[in-house]
């Protein structure tokens, strides 16, 4: 559980008491634990991620061009760590339908 | 006459990135391709949707002109069958004989492809999603590491 996170959470929602909006920083990993206070209802909610900083203004690390058993492939860097279920064909579609219905 | 095998975009995907898990299950389907032991198609959407999907990695940067480079090469090798209109509403017209909704008709669109150019089997490794379009006509699914027999 991430403690300073639902502490922060617990403070916003007892003084807006119908949506609390904190501010983190996305870790390398991409994972945030979050366990809501017992303030909050039970019941339907809606989570929203918001990233401020777009990834383009950071340096990341690039995968180079690489002949790899007889054809060129993308190489990525050296220990990446990659969470290949993120990386699909379906859910790059996905992304892009609910574009279209103006929710992404 | 090669016997004629479809692609679509999940078995293209780990030969553009070696790193991918499923990298060593296509790759005698590539080597099977560049030997000249099958003749390999793919629909022209496939290369939009490996741009989109091989630049979107978390966390790193694939340049446009790094993705430009490997996908051209790959499908340099494989027959790149048009996306006509014909083959948009033969996909739309699958999903709507086949119940499917949403997203599901971009796999039509690689099954139809893969019928109207005569293909005899579609690889992917999405096969829950490509026997929903299969009617009695269609190419047979191959899903690596199976070769199918073909290999």
């Amino acid at each position: 559980m991430d403690i300073e996170l639902s502490h922060r959470a617990c403070d916003t929602w007892r003084a807006m008491k119908t949506a609390a909006t904190i501010d983190v920083t996305v870790p390398e990993n991409r994972k945030l634990e979050l366990e809501l206070p017992p303030e909050v209802p039970a019941g339907k909610a809606k989570l929203l991620v918001m990233v401020e900083e777009q990834a383009e203004g950071r340096e990341l690390p690039e995968a180079t061009v690489q002949s790899i058993d007889g054809r060129l492939r993308l190489v990525l860097p050296e220990g990446a760590d990659i969470d290949w279920e993120q990386v699909s064909v379906k859910r790059s579609r996905d992304e892009r339908t609910k574009k279209f219905l103006g929710m992404g | 006459m090669n016997v004629r095998v479809a692609f679509d975009t999940s078995s293209l995907l780990p030969l553009v990135l070696p790193a991918h898990p499923r990298y060593q299950w296509v790759k005698p389907w590539d080597e099977a391709v560049r030997a000249g032991r099958i003749a390999g198609l793919v629909l022209a959407h496939a290369r939009a949707e490996l741009f989109a999907t091989a630049t979107a990695i978390p966390g790193i940067r694939i340049t446009p002109k790094a993705a430009l480079q490997v996908i051209e090469e790959l499908l340099q090798g494989l027959e790149v069958i048009p996306g006509s209109d014909e083959v948009y509403r033969a996909a739309v017209a699958r999903c709507a004989l086949v119940g499917v909704t949403a997203g599901g008709v971009y796999d039509a669109l690689h099954v139809i492809a893969a019928e109207l150019a005569g293909a005899t089997a579609i690889v992917t490794l999405d096969v829950g999603d490509f026997e929903r379009f299969r009617i009695e006509t269609s190419p047979r699914i191959i899903v690596p590491p199976d070769g199918g027999g073909l290999l």
